[in-house]
């Protein structure tokens, strides 16, 4: 539950070698920092309540690490963060003034809530307030109230704190120097936390939003849930909660969640979506920004590729690095990463991302310690296990390869727009996003053996024969589907899997002794709901038995399908219940009755096709 | 205990017209015997979880309400499926299982409460396979003289299931699934009435299979019920 917050609090107790380093770091904090609790006023009188923490010894002046945070700057009171202050531990011991802040209506500041608060480029009174101007507030209140600064401020969060490091970007305080947006929530429609190309995240947001708009308790310092959810089986208990209407019956949100009624209210990218998208205020951006995502982040994939790239069109010039790692969402806030699924990294990843980049990114603009030797884009491709440097991402060198998804489940065979493979899909029987029962999201799903799915009816699956090469993919993966249904809409799930060999992997971490023979490793997936095929804004029913094409993003991928192994996609038409059923017929979905579910029958044309930036062979 | 419509399974018989469930078995996509990746047959899926068949379009589930007291069947089980297919032959497997209650627990706890009770408690809403037979339909009438269906004519399928000794437990349900393949434990039907030891490849075709649950044509399965 909790997804954005919580993960990233049980990192810390990983290992025992990370234990110990945990202890050493509460005892520095204890030895080298003073914690002060301040109400900072913004420009409109609300107050925001933040924690600041200032190294005790005055020798030199130090710059702010701040992170805005709608998840609590806890603990409150004279309690110290035991379990770590900022972004990682070397950071800690060099010594920041490190300021949390509640944000604008959650937990202890004043002021009212809004969901990924739409900025303002034009601010017209002191009414007009969002992000930027609250960080910029904050900051003119720190530099005037906070001894011994250097007058320089840098920014970072996860996840929702990530989306509150980019808010700070547009008209940046001029003391901002860096900022590093890490897993950012950036575009909720389209490919973050919320909706996937117009597909709702069921699962995730129903569990988020039952925390998230619970009951403010305890003088702001918790939240109580908004209901009991009891269930040890995700995918029976949402099944059997229906038409998703229901979520709003008595026993869940009983239709009190404000943002969970905005979610379902606005099922297309309308003004509500829009003024929500940071990435079209990303322009003229003049602190250097460090853009931190995951390969494997069921969240904010999306989030952390489009940051980067929208400051990169918008803002040519500025010093806009990318790292992606095979992390899930937040994974590389931990003092370990050596294994994630049946990856075996073979080092502490976390290791070189929290020595040689962050910490180094930091130190060199907020202290003028050390250099600058920042790649552009600093990446690590999966299969072949190794971090690699670009001077530009996506890679300027990678030649499309199109592979079509063509007769007898062949892929990278001839293309032919008459014939086509076909299956029934069931709203009442979706395909599982993951093998088994579980009662929280599987976070594995995204680099799972799809064996499970290939055996089932209503998954096609379409392989190359067994490379003889090596061959490395690098930069955004494109999808291009000429699909029919016997109804009015319809979901298409693509799926990119690296088939093993039927020698497996020796290379494998294995210790939940999985059959590695030919096993189907997910590499990336997607969902898009086809009516919006032509249109986020405006959905267009699909003609019955008359072929569509929709054409999509895979995100970007970083992989090597070594030799002797092979490449799979996979293509279905339910995704259950990380996303919600689609009814198979052009209607509001959120309105709409049980009844309404219908089966249809996709017919998948062997013209269709990915496209894979090849970067090496 | 009848099949009813909407994958209900009960002792009272059905009363309406016309009512059927179908699914369409593709024997290029058998239902597997047991979930999961092995090499060699698991003894284990004999008492295996069914979820995973249970969410498969061509899996055909019905089940009681929740037990008010313990129920023990002790005895010779048969199957009684009323059919029509869309081909000349398919297989016809029905498995009886035990379904957990979803929090169950043995000390009265809230398994809820727990972080990953799907892991603390792994019997919550198990669906345990009590007992599970196959029939190959083109031997309804006869052993030794196999014959077509009727493509589309409703027919009996009528065949016992290895007695049990099983008490359903009160808080549980009984489940029937039926389903027209359990691979690769059995090889895979044409689903069509041709020789299966001399059939090429290309002979296995997907078949509609339809399971009646109506006044006239009422499928059921006998559970020697010990009292």
């Amino acid at each position: 539950m909790k997804k954005r917050s919580v993960i990233v609090l049980c990192f810390f107790f990983v290992a025992l070698s990370a234990m110990s380093q945990r202890f050493a770091d509460s005892a520095f904090i204890v030895d080298n920092y003073l914690k002060m609790e301040k109400m900072i006023p913004m420009r409109d009188g609300v107050k925001l309540f933040t924690a600041i923490y200032v190294p005790r010894d005055q020798q030199e002046k130090y710059p702010f690490l701040m992170q805005r945070t709608p998840y609590s700057c806890a603990p409150y009171g004279d309690k110290l963060r035991f379990w770590g202050l900022g972004p990682n531990s070397a950071l800690l011991h060099d010594k920041y003034i490190f300021v949390y802040q509640d944000v604008r209506g959650r937990y202890k500041s004043e002021g009212d809530f809004d969901e990924m608060t739409p900025a303002k480029d034009i601010k017209k009174s002191k009414k007009d307030v969002d992000e930027s101007s609250d960080t910029f507030d904050t900051i003119e209140w720190l530099l005037k109230n906070i001894k011994n600064n250097n007058g320089k401020v840098g920014l970072y969060g996860i996840s929702y704190p990530g989306f509150y490091a980019t808010a700070c970007l547009p008209d940046a305080h001029p003391a901002i120097m860096a900022v590093s947006p890490q897993a950012p929530v950036t575009d909720e429609f389209i490919g973050d936390d919320a909706y996937h190309n117009g597909a709702f995240f069921l699962m995730d947001n129903f569990d988020f939003t039952n925390y998230f708009q619970g009951t403010r308790i305890d003088s702001g310092r918790n939240y109580q849930d908004a209901f009991e959810a009891k269930y040890a089986d995700a995918y029976t208990f949402y099944l059997g909660i229906g038409a998703i209407r229901h979520t709003n019956d008595a026993a869940y949100f009983n239709g009190k969640a404000r943002i969970w009624n905005e979610y379902l209210q606005h099922d297309t990218y309308d003004d509500y979506w829009k003024a929500r998208n940071i990435r079209t205020h990303l322009k003229n951006i003049k602190p250097a920004v460090l853009v931190v995502g995951g390969w494997f982040d069921a969240e904010d994939m999306f989030g952390a590729l489009h940051t980067y790239e929208a400051i990169e069109k918008q803002t040519p010039g500025n010093k806009n690095f990318l790292v992606m790692g095979p992390w899930t969402h937040g994974a590389w806030s931990g003092p370990e990463w050596k294994h994630f699924g049946t990856h075996d990294f073979g080092a502490n990843l976390n290791e070189y991302f929290n020595g040689e980049i962050e910490t180094k990114f930091f130190n060199y603009y907020l202290k003028d310690k050390g250099e600058n030797n920042l790649s552009e884009a600093t990446v690590f491709e999966t299969g072949s296990n190794q971090w690699k440097h670009y001077p530009v991402w996506p890679p300027a060198d990678a030649a499309p390869e199109k592979l079509y998804l063509s007769a007898k489940g062949k892929l990278g065979g001839t293309a032919a727009a008459q014939s086509y493979d076909e299956y029934v899909s069931d709203p009442q029987k979706p395909v599982p996003y993951t093998s088994g029962v579980y009662a929280e999201r599987n976070d594995e799903y995204l680099t799972e053996d799809q064996r499970f799915a290939a055996m089932r009816p209503d998954v096609l699956s379409y392989q190359t024969d067994t490379l003889t090469q090596d061959l490395t993919v690098t930069g955004r993966l494109k999808a291009d589907i000429f699909f029919s249904s016997t109804g009015t809409d319809a979901d298409i799930i693509v799926k990119v899997i690296d088939v093993l060999p039927a020698t497996g992997d020796a290379g494998a971490y294995n210790p939940k002794n999985q059959q590695m023979t030919n096993f189907q490793r997910l590499v990336r997936a997607e969902v898009f709901r086809t009516k919006f095929r032509n249109s986020y804004e405006k959905p267009e029913p699909l003609i019955p038995g008359q072929v569509a094409e929709v054409k999509f993003d895979l995100n970007e991928i970083a992989h090597t399908f070594k030799k002797g192994h092979r490449i799979m996609v996979q293509v279905q038409s339910s995704w259950f219940p990380i996303v919600d059923r689609n009814p198979q017929q052009f209607t509001d979905i959120p309105s709409c009755r049980d009844a309404d579910f219908q089966k249809a029958t996709i017919r998948l044309y062997h013209h269709s096709s990915i496209t894979m930036p090849v970067t090496g062979r | 205990m009848y099949l009813k419509a909407g994958g209900k399974l009960s002792w009272d018989k059905p009363s309406g017209q016309d009512g059927f469930s179908e699914y369409t078995s593709d024997p290029a996509k058998p239902v597997p015997y047991d979930d999961g990746v092995q090499f060699n047959r698991t003894r284990t899926y004999m008492t295996g979880d069914q979820r995973f068949a249970s969410r498969r379009p061509d899996v055909l589930v019905f089940q009681t309400d929740t037990f008010t007291d313990n129920l023990t069947v002790t005895g010779n089980v048969v199957a009684n499926i009323l059919t029509s297919i869309s081909t000349t032959d398919a297989d016809f497997v029905v498995k009886v299982i035990d379904v957990f209650p979803d929090n169950l627990s043995y000390n009265d706890i809230d398994i809820y409460a727990e972080k990953d009770p799907e892991k603390l408690y792994p019997m919550g809403g198990y669906q345990m396979l009590v007992r599970g037979e196959i029939f190959r339909g083109r031997y309804r009438n006869s052993y030794e003289n196999p014959e077509p269906f009727t493509p589309g004519k409703i027919e009996t399928v009528k065949f016992e299931l290895p007695p049990i000794a099983h008490c359903f437990k009160k808080g549980h349900r009984i489940m029937i699934q039926i389903q027209s393949s359990w691979f690769p434990l059995v090889d895979r039907n044409p689903q069509q009435f041709v020789n299966i030891y001399t059939c090429d490849e290309k002979d296995f075709i997907r078949s509609d299979i339809k399971v009646y649950h109506d006044a006239a044509s009422a499928s059921y399965v006998l559970l020697p019920v010990l009292k």
